[in-house]
């Protein structure tokens, strides 16, 4: 997929574990790691409203276009 | 054990007789172990009469042979049933096995019909006829109530075959949806 999601980078930037974010924004660890795996098909404006807010960040540092 | 899990099992155990029965019943019947029920043959309009009890040997083997074209395809009918309650005695109710036999029934379904209208009817009005009346024998077959309501509910089976498997492809965007 063309669309990166740079949850991983964001968590290390901000020194955080991904149990204490998956509890943060209210999902499981398992679906987190969908969302870093970059094997999620779609992410919820919700979900993604709750990552900015926890990662102190714009949806554009998480998300991003790369040509394939 | 949940009640689909107990239910299926039954029915698992059900299609699995009648894979042994089915041919076991036609064999029966044309060897005179069981009497075939009148209307049994839905060309029972053939011009001459047909006394099954006066048919020879070689003939009833014959016919046996012609109907038992379609028996394969009710077994194999069978068999799918059979492995798609083997799955919903194991929990797996919407998968794509499931699907996919799903649809293969709805298949073995028209399949069927259109066995028994091509080969099965022709030959087996054939078969029971060429002695009747020295070298002439009637073939026939033709489309009835059974036929056209077996082909519309092949089509239907195989139709929520591709409703369920577009209904699983959004299931699975559903779980992928973080």
């Amino acid at each position: 997929m063309s669309i990166i999601i740079n949850v991983d980078v964001m968590l290390a930037k901000r020194k955080m574990k991904s149990n204490e974010l998956a509890k943060l924004i209210g999902i499981n660890e398992q679906n987190l790691s969908i969302l870093k795996n970059g094997k999620a098909k779609a992410i919820r404006l919700s979900t993604l409203e709750a990552l900015c807010k926890h990662l102190n960040c714009s949806p554009g540092d998480i998300l991003e276009y790369q040509e394939e | 054990m949940s009640k689909i899990n107990k239910v299926s099992l039954v029915f698992n155990f059900l299609f699995k007789a009648l894979i042994i029965l089915y041919p076991a019943i036609i064999i029966s019947m044309w060897f005179g172990l069981l009497s075939i029920p009148p209307g049994y043959f839905s060309f029972s309009n053939l011009p001459i009469l047909v006394d099954f009890n006066l048919l020879l040997p070689s003939i009833r083997l014959e016919a046996c042979a012609v109907q038992m074209m379609s028996a394969i395809i009710v077994m194999l009918e069978f068999y799918y049933l059979c492995k798609l309650f083997k799955l919903y005695a194991n929990n797996i109710i919407f998968s794509l096995q499931n699907m996919i036999l799903i649809r293969k029934i709805g298949y073995t379904l028209v399949a069927q019909v259109l066995v028994s209208v091509i080969a099965v009817q022709p030959l087996l009005s054939f078969t029971l006829t060429k002695n009747a009346i020295p070298g002439q024998g009637f073939i026939q077959t033709g489309v009835g109530g059974d036929e056209i309501s077996n082909l519309l509910i092949g089509c239907i089976v195989i139709l929520i075959s591709w409703i369920m498997a577009e209904g699983r492809k959004l299931a699975d965007e559903q779980a992928l949806t973080i």
